[in-house]
């Protein structure tokens, strides 16, 4: 049990919920962004540059990593105007291969050795960005801009009809995706004091998007998949080797048996709804058979 | 109300619709009947801008509604369902509702946006409460909206219509799919929204329903208006008759 | 050098030609990407090495490779496939995707992440023509895919089973209402193209004598580009865009600043997104209407 308390794990945790966030705000409204890698790198080595070249604190370096992060859904956000779905994937994959491709090649930032020696983040910052990341998760998507992505991403023609700007509201989604991802790639370089590209690649966004499986398109159930999922392999230290493939049997299981995750749409207001209406229904069964 | 006036929409030399002709008398309750293929969506598209009449007019209280953009015609205070539910899928019924009630990013007050939706916009929320009562969904205002049984779906479908205090109301068959209890309910809830001075037309092919429900029937095939009157007149029409079984 | 690196070029292109067909296949009858298709890809030559470690004839390994492929694909459509609703589509992918990584744990636990040699077991001489120097199992791996490719063409274009697929691509129902054993046209097309995938991973362990986990992955992703770039569903598309683009990653890598090679690809199926999303041959696969 104790190895759930150590430092690493606290620390892995926390990055993999933010990124895990940061994947939930786009599928959500039903855009499929696989950015993830790209906003990372953009974040991480942004954020390094600051810290190491300009003498930033590690805080605000963290900040405008987010920031830049954002910014660099702009030309992600152009593909979604033309493609969706399965397409939309495959596209923001290239283009967030394209992004790490840059950096392998950008000398400045060591190109394929990458970078170390940045300022050491304590994990209890982490664990507070993390919990104040879900809180605002929680209360953006339970808010009507949340369930504006929601009706995107249910049924974005009926949205558009209802008057909804669903260009905006996806670009919105994705920029909130990148913030998360570009705070997560700036507390991966300091709290590991290394980066190279070969931490951005196409396996991280495979388990990030299991995480969300798991766990399901809401806040609560991403922080959910994110949590068991990376803590399972540390706990059972002995199939760390194993994690993937273990990742891989549990999302096999669920996308057979429970497709939507295990905290999906709303199922917690669902619990408690369901108890109050109960009763009324059957009365309201009884008195229309009279009727 | 609203006036069809010779209308016709031919696609590739056939004519889906053929000089078409009638009237919706304002606080009335209109069905559009026929066998498949009669037309009926194809007028209904034509009415909300979906589709270019091919020639003809018609009028929404003596304006042309010809080549007008489906949600300008929305504006002038048409409204319609479609064939299929499309509700949203992980909203509740209420939240269904008022989601029609947010402009865009840029229109709305941030705080507003960033509020859940049971805080804030009281205009909506009692709108959206008026409705729950009339069309009797109270009991399933917070519930997941595609959980419930598809008979409820539809009601909730016509209630989200009816948001935006319509004038004028577009059922398209409303009634596929329910079970008679369900058909039951149905025209209870159209006669209290007419109640309410919204007008309405429906498309339908429940018989029962159209009967019980309209004051005014009018009869396509084959593109063309071949009876309009009461549900009496319409039942002994030789040439309704003919053209539901067959000649 | 020229002519060197277009037969470079030439192979690159069929093995991602290969793979290619196998993605469009299963895409166009199950409207799904398999995922775990690169991964099928990696297990052949694996199973292969392994079936040699365990003294089997070598030529009878390379012939159970490529079998034992074709049943892993089978195995995959039947755990990871069939069973997700297809109004869940992220669930086909993701489950895909999922077997996929299983097989690649599987083979890192087994047998290290570091590439291995794989033994020769053909002994195919090498041609000169000019200045070119051509091994013999490029020109071996050349014709096979080259015959492969016209073969499937002719299957999709000419035979029965092709007119199927074809008919369960454009409308699973109506194909199955007319007759089409739907279930096993689907099984038989796993079949096929795992086969494929089986094949190319052989050839590519074969070239370069090595193979290794993780050597699946670049060609996957890339392949997954060639097939939209050709257009999904269509394997005429997947062979001319797989053959395009391998001369073309070749020549950049000759002729290019380091990199370009690599990003050209993306570039290029990003530019295909922007201009003409359903591909070159593709026919515009509409994902939502009124």
């Amino acid at each position: 049990m104790d190895i759930l308390l150590s430092e690493p794990v606290q620390a892995l945790v926390a990055i993999n919920v933010l990124l895990t966030l940061s994947l939930l705000f786009p599928f959500a409204a039903g855009v499929w962004s696989l950015g993830l890698p790209g906003f990372m790198a953009v974040g991480a080595y942004l954020s390094t540059w600051l810290t190491m070249q300009m003498g930033w604190q590690v805080g605000p370096a963290i900040a405008v990593a987010g920031l830049a992060g954002a910014a660099s859904t702009i030309p992600f956000a152009l593909l979604t105007l033309r493609i969706r779905d399965i397409y939309l994937a495959i596209a923001t994959l290239a283009a967030a291969e394209l992004i790490v491709l840059f950096f392998s090649h950008f000398k400045p930032t060591g190109a394929v050795m990458g970078m170390t020696g940045m300022p050491y983040l304590e994990v209890h910052w982490l664990l507070i960005l993390a919990t104040g990341c879900v809180v605002a998760s929680s209360l953006l998507y339970n808010s009507r801009f949340g369930k504006v992505l929601v009706a995107a991403g249910s049924d974005p023609m009926v949205a558009a009809c209802h008057g909804l700007n669903m260009p905006t509201f996806q670009f919105a989604s994705l920029a909130i995706g990148g913030l998360l991802a570009g705070m997560a790639g700036a507390c991966f370089a300091h709290y590991y004091s290394f980066i190279s590209p070969g931490n951005f690649g196409f396996h991280r966004t495979t388990d990030i998007l299991m995480f969300l499986v798991v766990g399901g398109l809401t806040p609560l159930g991403a922080v959910l998949g994110a949590m068991i999922l990376t803590t399972i392999p540390q706990v059972i230290t002995s199939l760390e080797k194993w994690a993937p493939a273990m990742y891989g049997c549990i999302v096999l299981l669920m996308a057979v048996f429970r497709p939507a995750g295990l905290l999906p749409k709303n199922q917690l207001v669902k619990i408690f709804v369901t108890k109050k209406s109960d009763k009324n229904k059957s009365r309201r069964h009884l008195v229309s058979k009279d009727a | 109300m609203l006036e069809i006036n010779s209308v016709t929409k031919s696609f590739y030399g056939v004519n889906a619709i053929d000089k078409v002709s009638f009237h919706v008398e304002k606080g009335s309750i209109t069905s559009l009947i026929g066998p498949n293929g009669a037309g009926k969506t194809t007028l209904i598209n034509m009415i909300t801008g979906v589709l270019l009449p091919t020639s003809g007019d018609i009028k929404f209280k003596g304006q042309s509604l010809i080549g007008l953009r489906p949600h300008q015609v929305g504006s002038l205070g048409i409204r319609r369902t479609f064939q299929t539910v499309r509700l949203f899928n992980g909203l509740s019924v209420r939240e269904n509702l008022l989601i029609g009630r947010i402009r865009s990013l840029l229109g709305i007050s941030w705080l507003q946006m960033l509020l859940p939706m049971n805080l804030g916009d009281m205009e909506g929320r009692r709108r959206a409460d008026e409705i729950l009562s009339l069309l009797e969904l109270r009991d399933y205002a917070d519930e997941l909206a595609t959980d419930l049984p598809y008979g409820i779906q539809r009601r909730v479908e016509i209630a989200r219509a009816l948001m935006g205090y319509p004038e004028f109301a577009l059922l398209d068959e409303p009634a596929a799919g329910m079970n008679e209890g369900e058909t039951d309910q149905l025209v209870e809830d159209v006669k209290r929204i007419r109640d309410t001075g919204v007008t309405v037309l429906l498309v339908e092919h429940d018989m029962s329903m159209v009967m019980r429900v309209s004051d005014t029937i009018v009869v396509l095939n084959f593109g063309q208006k071949i009876s309009e009157g009461s549900p009496n007149y319409i039942q002994g029409d030789p040439q309704v008759i003919a053209s539901y079984l067959g000649s | 050098m020229f002519t060197q690196q277009l037969v470079n070029g030439l192979m690159l292109g069929s093995v991602y030609a290969l793979i290619g067909i196998g993605y469009t296949l299963v895409f166009g009858v199950l409207r799904m990407l398999n995922l775990a298709h690169a991964y099928i890809f990696t297990s052949a030559p694996f199973i292969t090495f392994a079936l040699i470690g365990a003294s089997v004839s070598p030529m009878l390994a390379l012939f159970l490779g490529v079998v034992g492929a074709a049943f892993l694909g089978v195995l995959l459509y039947l755990v990871a496939f069939k069973p997700i609703p297809p109004e869940h589509a992220l669930g086909g992918f993701v489950a895909s995707l999922s077997f996929g990584i299983i097989i690649q744990v599987v083979i890192v636990n087994f047998y290290g992440s570091q590439p291995k040699k794989f033994p020769t077991i053909l002994n195919l001489p090498d041609f000169n023509l000019g200045n070119v120097i051509l091994s013999g199992v490029q020109i071996g791996s050349l014709c096979i895919s080259a015959s492969l490719m016209i073969g499937l063409l002719y299957l999709i274009k000419s035979t029965r089973f092709g007119r199927n697929i074809r008919a369960i691509a454009q409308n699973q129902m109506a194909a199955s209402l007319l007759g089409v054993a739907v279930p096993a046209a689907v099984l038989l097309v796993f079949f096929m193209s795992s086969a494929l995938a089986g094949l190319a991973g052989l050839m590519v362990a074969m070239r370069f004598e090595s193979i290794g986990a993780f050597m699946g992955d670049m060609y996957a992703i890339k392949a997954l580009a060639i097939i939209i770039i050709g257009g999904l569903g269509d394997v005429r598309g997947a062979v001319f865009a797989g053959l395009l683009l391998g001369v073309c990653e070749v020549m950049f890598q000759a002729y290019a600043p380091p990199g370009w090679s690599e990003a050209f690809i993306w570039l290029f199926l990003i530019g295909v997104f922007l201009v003409r999303p359903e591909g070159i041959f593709g026919v515009g696969i509409k994902t939502r209407e009124i």
